[in-house]
């Protein structure tokens, strides 16, 4: 199998280091419009040649699969050539930056159903595989609502962001947004309605926005994503609440719980079963983690290497991608009405702020 | 309506094409070799979804609706479910969307569930098992087939409509139980618990289901679960048998609570992406479940309602 690596940045390199785990894989290019960072990663993984040209490098070596992780607005262009060339795509979120991008690349999905993946990583997150089978045993019954938190602190230098994070429409939100919300799709189904609102911390002007709170209507039940550039500790979690329990999955701490109470001992010794299970829990989560992180199975990106291992198992078996085109679609349309219902809200303060009586102060 | 049913050979398939014929529909059935046991009033269309497009894509002509009901149902290793059930589903929906087919419903099947704790239900938008892998070959190909039929349906190539079936029993086939093994005269060996439900549904019933799918006047994004008017536990389910008339059956029920545990443990371990192959623990776990079936979509999506309860279906 040729694979072909585009955007050799730092989550280029992270696929790539996977790509080289993968079964069968023949040779590795890497293309990177900066000639000198493509020789650089190429040299460290050990790729067969490097390109700085898309165009040239599907010419030469008609790749079988190619992983975009070039900045989000420039997924579309590569992902189109790589689909024309023939080759299954592997694109980073957020599959596109506009709704106005899709129909071109639809067109090109519709041709090859199967051909398109879009990394929706933390799905794919080892608590979060555990939450996605509690679900699927039905241990917190129907769920009703889930709430997801995002905090992205650049202070401690967690996440720090690429330089191009911040010159994309909506600022550094429209590179988070989408874990936020794919994960709140997976959960409660497709989005129906938005809401949302955003702040600065300390009361600054809204236009420079450090927190952003959104409702979302989905298909089963209500829910919320609040992401926050500032907030401290950082956190990434998503909490699922059910009609008989709720999950809680820690990203940051790469843990899961389940709260379940045991109704059927009474409500007060409920209480306490419950506070032992989650001490345990929490005790066998850590040690667990610690474990992980020992042997190497918790770092760097666990959720990327199962999905790309999903990804490359579906391509070599002729199965449907593990993330498909429509799901990342969808993710981009929630994005999309997140930052328009934003939009809609600071026009709508502005209007209310412009038509308030000025106070006269003594 | 001129429709093409695949799997028209076989029990589930043809069936329906009966069915259909009798409901004034023009059939054509795929079968893969020349044969007799057709209903009278149906096109033979000769094509195997493992060869060659081009008769696949002659017997979609001038249809205007799918029902695909084939997939390998024998033994074999997860090749061969692989080629005919999975790449053979999605050689059908390819072909299908290039004709413009209006209407594909896929037969699917409740396998397509994951493992549930005792006293679940099991919703139609319930994930599939995400330990696919670990499942037997057959459960396997069925979610992985389907998983095809909802990726052409959610990029709005083709109307899909899935059903997922429960255990068919009628006319001529009786089911004895999910795992049983005769041990001595009608002493049988049978896995689970006596008071496990067992999700049966009857020939009549699944038939009049993809019926109402395939007339259906609106599109239907969820899943059709088709199960019976009630589901029996195992053991109301063999005296129910015994009571029409066939064989009793003296039951040793073999409990597999440790072997539930066990394939939980399995699946928590697989949490890293490291489930490649079946296993057997998995999927003797998977038959032990007690579950029941979210069946509302039937009536709410089809405007279907199973009507053959067991006892009746069995005097049948």
């Amino acid at each position: 199998m040729k694979v072909a690596l585009i955007g050799a940045g730092r989550i280029g390199q992270v696929h790539a280091q996977y790509i080289r785990e993968q079964p069968g894989i023949e040779q590795l290019v890497v293309c990177d419009r900066e000639a000198g960072v493509a020789a650089r990663v190429g040299a460290r993984f050990g790729a067969q040649a490097t390109f700085d040209d898309v165009a040239a490098m599907l010419e030469a070596v008609h790749p079988d699969v190619v992983h975009v992780c070039t900045p989000p607005a420039l997924h579309v262009a590569p992902a189109l050539l790589a689909l024309e060339a023939g080759a299954h795509v592997l694109v980073e979120k957020p599959m596109t930056l506009d709704v106005a991008d899709l129909p071109r690349l639809e067109a090109a999905v519709v041709r090859r159903p199967g051909a398109l993946c879009v990394d929706h990583n933390f799905l794919f997150e080892p608590e979060m595989i555990m939450a996605r089978r509690w679900l699927q045993e039905g241990q917190i019954g129907a769920v009703c609502g889930a709430d997801m938190f995002y905090g992205a602190d650049t202070a401690v230098g967690i996440a720090e962001p690429g330089a191009w994070s911040r010159q994309l429409p909506g600022g550094r939100f429209t590179d988070l947004l989408p874990h936020a919300i794919y994960l709140l799709m997976h959960v409660l189904g497709e989005v129906r309605g938005v809401e949302a609102r955003s702040s600065a911390a300390g009361g600054g002007p809204t236009d420079a926005a450090t927190d952003l709170c959104a409702v979302l209507d989905c298909e089963r039940g209500v829910g919320s994503i609040r992401v926050s550039l500032v907030a401290i500790p950082w956190e990434l979690a998503l909490t699922i609440r059910g009609t008989e329990g709720m999950i809680r999955v820690d990203f940051a701490k790469q843990t899961a719980l389940l709260l379940r109470p045991r109704l059927h001992f009474g409500r007060r010794l409920a209480q306490v079963v419950l506070g032992l299970d989650v001490g345990l829990q929490a005790i066998r989560g850590s040690v667990g983690r610690f474990w992980g992180k020992a042997n190497g199975r918790l770092r760097g990106y666990p959720g990327m290497r199962t999905l790309i291992g999903h990804f490359y198992r579906s391509v070599r078996e002729g199965l449907a991608p593990p993330v498909s085109y429509a799901e990342g679609a969808a993710t981009v349309a929630a994005s999309q009405r997140i930052r328009e219902a934003l939009q809609a809200a600071r026009t709508s303060q502005r209007e209310r702020a412009s038509g308030e009586p000025r106070r006269l102060t003594a | 309506m001129k429709v093409l049913v695949t799997g028209a050979s076989g029990y589930l398939g043809r069936a329906v094409a009966e069915h259909l014929v009798a409901g004034r529909h023009q059939v054509r059935g795929l079968v893969r070799t020349p044969t007799t046991s057709l209903p009278p009033g149906v096109d033979v269309a000769l094509a195997d979804l493992t060869g060659s497009a081009q008769p696949i894509a002659e017997a979609l002509d001038g249809v205007e609706a799918v029902v695909h009901c084939a997939a390998h149902m024998g033994g074999g290793d997860r090749e061969i479910f692989r080629r005919v059930t999975v790449h053979g589903t999605e050689r059908l929906l390819r072909l299908a969307a290039e004709k413009r087919v209006r209407r594909f419903v896929h037969v699917s099947s409740i396998a397509v569930y994951p493992w549930k704790r005792s006293g679940a239900v099991a919703a139609p938008h319930d994930e599939y098992d995400i330990f696919a892998p670990l499942r037997d070959h057959y459960a396997w190909s069925k979610i992985e087939a389907e998983r095809w039929a909802q990726l052409y349906r959610r990029l709005g190539l083709l109307d899909v409509v899935v059903v997922r079936p429960g255990i068919i029993y009628g006319r001529g086939r009786f089911f004895l139980a999910r795992l049983a093994k005769r041990l001595a005269g009608p002493v049988h060996a049978i896995a689970g618990s006596a008071h496990a439900r067992v999700p049966l549904v009857h020939l009549t019933d699944v038939v009049e289901a993809i019926e109402h799918a395939l007339l259906c006047p609106h599109a239907v994004a969820t899943p059709v679960n088709v199960l019976g008017p009630d589901m029996p536990t195992q053991r109301d389910y063999l005296e129910a048998r015994a009571a029409a008339g066939s064989q009793r059956i003296v039951a040793l029920y073999v409990p597999l609570g440790a072997l539930r545990w066990l394939a939980r443990r399995l699946a928590t371990r697989c949490r890293f992406g490291g489930a490649e192959q079946k296993s057997l623990v998995y999927e003797l776990g998977w038959l032990a479940q007690d579950v029941a079936f979210d069946l509302r979509a039937g009536a709410d999506e089809i405007g279907w309602m199973p009507r053959i309860a067991v006892a009746e279906g069995l005097k049948a």
